[in-house]
């Protein structure tokens, strides 16, 4: 009785899951937006702004982002870029410091005892901030002109207090995995992060490409270096605080993305194993919140715990393998195998697959839709993955959790910065050798 | 191999062909640039309040960030409040005088700031925004319905689905945006006895409810497309002393009691005979026929108003005379003015503008025989039949055509009187024009347009008393007239 119960309501989870990709799904083909735009005022809210850049061994990478800064079309008065030279072995730091000597609102921040990660980094460069809002950009992104002005826009509301841009993958073509994880960016944006803002739910801040209300931000006291989804954590802070969180389609911004499978672990471990950290940190908060309405509190909860589902899954494979070879259909009843082999895995499957589809769909990009059984592999990978971070969340629960750096060879900026793992910066000064060094990634920050 | 598994097997394999394709096609390892524009740009049209907006916030009230007031329901902060934290109100918000605000306003249903009153931050709204007098907002204000500007208030900028209406004095120190139009607003002036109303055109282009506005002030916004000039303006500066002196009345000496028999129409025109203007000037002041007027003044003469020599015999003060007699000697000398022209030279003008008329008329005739003529196949008979009928009828034609160019001539002046009036509002005030439909309907009636196929040709525009006359004869007349009276630039503008 008791395992009829737990099965039925891990059924009941994977179902609800499935209706929210459908109807995130619907509502991107079909819905309209339910929230304030800030298109009118684009331009014209034109607060001091500080862009923070945590570039740890980014040589082949910051000075194309620097380099874009200074184009940007947001007045450079009101705009402040302080890059954290997060304790590089390399050049990262030399190249930072000639652009803060040719640009004032360049400024860069060394730090020699770097340790915890992206977020220790970005703590240390918000003493050194002086703007209202607070933007992050990692160093391998590579932003649009007016990006500034669309981002900044839905501060002008007071409950505002944190938003988040578009990531678009420029190096697809790589490799199948920057395939595989394109197509998973436009449907993680184009849809996922665009319905919930437009149904007026919780949108997530990515931890790049966004940013926070510098009071907020205070109050909240920074980033949590002990989370690995620092990201996350702060959008549910946000949120608990009782401020809302934006999303902005059209502020978009290239990054490079991991090209290897390895890397794509790393980074997919990395992200499942903290967004578990926030869902055992935040979910009894959350539905104590006084804050939140029933289904922000639904919405946060299914966000949090997105990472327990391919857990879940594997499961479910595993009890319907394990059924089948010991003969369990005739002692098991037979929803038990309907819900947990045929519900998710098959329709289940389905819905993000739906949901990605229908992303590069609205996208115009309908060659890539011949990528999308090339999705089941990653899924595969994902309930692997999602069980090893859970394993090791539950047995270091309380440890330090590292924090893996993913490597950026440039090779995204084919137009720009570089050809093929040339960096653009460094191409130009006439050193073409060293790309070749770091391409060999560091066991220690490979991820 | 079992059939049942090999066939959903190979079933699953079609979708990994394309997948397959996809990834081992020939990369182009060329430059790929990134682009400047945006993929998906957002579209939003929100044309009501978000309903899940409203409930969510609903659904938050009890949200206690210290940045944040909430409030639930409409509230107005009486006059002189200093508030430092934002003001979030799911409802009305109406700030008194003189208050201060240091933070930024939300309200979902609309904002009503208070003379004085000053927000240091953004004022953000679904409803209707009004920033009152000497008002000032240091941030922008967005809404998605109006927002109204009052006078000498200040506001970093402004943008809204609908439209921005802004007082005189009010500043805008950046950028407006406006979904539908900006109006700007001139300043309130004093009330008008005779407010100028609104021409038809002008009503149908101004929403109903600026028509108060409008009625009593002068509007800057380009909806009312008049042009600057007119081709009539060349014609009437010409006679603009004309006009100005027609709007004056300023008869001393006359007795009230003794006119108190006389209907109001012939006090007018006595008053206009003891100024010394002739028929025409009073026909054209009364906005009546100059027939009319010399009907009247034919009355006036019968009882004893007036003499043969339009002298005012009764009604008259003892000292209009001795105030006229002076005028008129000092001023002999000089080039005559039509209000001061004496009587007797009025009528002599009359009757040489008759004599005039009289051999326009048989010049007119001559043009008018003309058409008739030239029609080949039946001139003979045509023509015996304009013999016979110019000989029996003449006396009476003479008079009907001489009636009709004087009604055409009085329709034609007032109508274009009418049309100056109504491109020059500040002019209206205090006079009297009123819809000119009688005269004008008059003279249609007359002109019965003809049916002739080669009306190019013969330039028709209608037949009197079964003659027809031309364009070119009638402009003839038209024009020796308006050079007799004195009346267009030269009598050049009249001429064909």
């Amino acid at each position: 009785m008791i395992l009829d119960i737990i099965i039925a309501l891990l059924s009941f989870v994977m179902i609800a899951y499935m209706v929210r990709h459908f109807i995130f799904t619907y509502y991107a083909l079909f819905g309209r937006p339910m929230q304030r735009s800030f298109r009118r005022i684009l331009g014209v809210y034109r607060p001091k702004v500080t862009v923070l850049i945590p570039a740890h061994n980014e040589e082949m990478v910051i000075g194309g982002l620097l380099q874009r800064m200074t184009e940007l079309t947001y007045p450079k008065d009101k705009l402040e870029v302080i890059v954290i030279d997060d304790s590089s072995t390399d050049e990262t730091g030399e190249i930072a410091d000639e652009f803060a000597k040719k640009y004032d609102f360049i400024k860069v921040v060394h730090r020699s005892n770097g340790g915890a990660g992206k977020p220790a980094a970005l703590n240390a460069g918000i003493k050194f901030s002086t703007g209202e809002i607070i933007l992050t950009f990692d160093a391998d992104y590579y932003p649009q002109l007016d990006i500034i002005e669309k981002l900044v826009a839905p501060f002008v509301d007071p409950e505002v207090g944190a938003v988040q841009g578009r990531v678009i993958v420029a190096n697809e073509d790589e490799s199948l995995v920057s395939k595989i994880v394109t197509l998973e960016r436009i449907g993680g944006y184009r849809v996922d992060q665009l319905a919930r803002d437009d149904l007026v739910l919780v949108p997530q801040y990515g931890g790049t490409v966004g940013g926070f209300r510098r009071s907020m931000l205070d109050k909240a006291g920074g980033w949590d270096p002990n989370i690995l989804a620092e990201d996350t954590d702060l959008t549910v802070r946000c949120i608990l605080s009782g401020y809302q969180v934006r999303y902005v389609n059209d502020a978009e911004c290239y990054e490079e993305a991991v090209t290897t499978w390895r890397a794509y672990w790393r980074q997919r471990y990395r992200w499942a194993k903290g967004h578990m950290q926030c869902a055992m940190k935040h979910l009894q908060g959350i539905w104590r919140s006084i804050h939140l309405s029933v289904y922000e509190k639904i919405e946060l909860t299914l966000l949090l715990c997105i990472y327990f589902l391919p857990v879940l899954t594997l499961a479910g494979w595993l009890v319907g393998v394990a059924a089948y070879l010991s003969n369990w259909g005739s002692t098991l009843p037979v929803y038990v195998l309907l819900l947990s082999s045929f519900t998710y895995s098959t329709v289940g499957n389905f819905a993000p697959f739906f949901e990605v589809g229908s992303a590069v769909y609205l996208d115009d990009r309908r060659r890539l839709l011949w990528l999308l059984p090339a999705l089941t592999v990653s899924f595969g990978i994902m309930a692997v993955c999602c069980t090893k971070a859970l394993i090791d969340l539950l047995l270091t629960r309380d440890g330090n959790h590292e924090w893996t750096h993913t490597l950026h060879n440039g090779n995204g900026y084919n137009g720009h910065n570089g050809i093929n793992g040339y960096n653009g910066y460094k191409r130009r000064n006439g050193n073409h050798n060293n790309h070749v060094e770091a391409k060999k990634p560091r066991r220690d920050l490979q991820g | 191999m079992n059939f049942i598994i090999v066939l959903p097997i190979a079933f699953m394999t079609i979708p990994m062909i394309p997948l397959l394709l996809e990834i081992f096609k020939r990369k182009d390892k060329g430059p790929r640039p990134i682009p400047e524009t945006t993929i998906h740009e957002e579209r939003p049209k929100i044309e009501s309040v978000p309903v899940l907006e409203r409930a969510r916030a609903s659904a938050r009230i009890k949200t206690v960030t210290s940045d944040i007031l909430r409030i639930v329901g409409d509230v107005s902060i009486p006059d002189g409040t200093e508030i430092k934290n934002n003001i979030v109100v799911q409802g009305y918000l109406r700030l008194g005088k003189k208050c201060r605000v240091l933070a930024s306003i939300k309200a979902s249903r609309g904002v009503e700031v208070g003379e004085g009153s000053s927000v240091d931050g953004h004022i953000l709204s679904d409803g209707k925004v009004i920033i009152g007098r000497n008002a000032v907002v240091r941030g922008i204000v967005d809404s998605l319905q109006n927002i109204t500007l009052m006078e000498n208030s200040f506001v970093e900028a402004v943008s809204t689905e609908k439209a921005v209406r802004i007082e005189s004095g009010a500043k805008v120190n950046r950028r407006i945006l406006s979904g539908t139009s900006i109006i700007t607003l001139p300043p309130k002036s004093p009330p008008v006895s005779k407010p100028p109303q609104p021409s038809r055109e002008m009503e149908a282009k101004v929403p109903s409810e600026e028509k108060a506005e409008l009625t009593v002030s002068k509007v800057t916004v380009p909806i009312r497309g008049v042009p600057e000039e007119r081709p009539t303006d060349q014609i009437f500066e010409s006679i603009k002393e004309r006009i100005t002196r027609l709007d004056k009345t300023e008869v001393e000496g006359l007795d009230e009691e003794a006119l108190s028999e006389l209907n109001a129409l012939e006090v007018d025109v006595l008053k206009d005979i003891a100024s010394g203007r002739d028929i025409y000037e009073i026909g054209l002041r009364l906005l009546i026929d100059p027939l009319e007027v010399r009907k009247i003044v034919d009355g006036l003469i019968r009882k004893e108003y007036l003499d043969e020599n339009l002298r005012i015999i009764k009604g008259k003060g003892g000292d209009l005379e001795e105030e006229e007699e002076p005028q008129l000697v000092e001023e002999a000398s000089e080039e005559p003015k039509a209000s001061e022209v004496r009587v007797e030279e009025i009528l002599a003008e009359w009757r040489r503008a008759s004599e005039r008329l009289s051999s326009l008329k048989e010049e007119a005739e001559g043009v008018l025989r003309k058409p008739v003529e030239e029609d080949e196949t039946d001139e003979a008979g045509e023509e015996e039949r304009g013999e016979t009928s110019l000989s029996v009828e003449e006396q009476e034609k003479e008079t009907s055509i001489q009636e009709l160019f004087e009604k055409l001539l009085a329709s034609k002046m007032r109508k274009e009187l009418k049309e100056k009036f109504r491109t020059q509002p500040e002019a209206k005030a205090g006079s009297d024009i009123t819809e000119d439909t009688g005269q004008t309907d008059v003279v249609k009636e007359n002109y019965s347009p003809p049916k002739d196929e080669n009306e190019e040709e013969t330039h028709e525009l209608g037949k009197v008393n079964g003659r027809s006359f031309s364009a070119k004869s009638t402009l003839g007349f038209l024009s020796s007239l308006f050079r007799r009276l004195g009346v267009g630039p030269g009598g050049e503008a009249y001429d064909g």
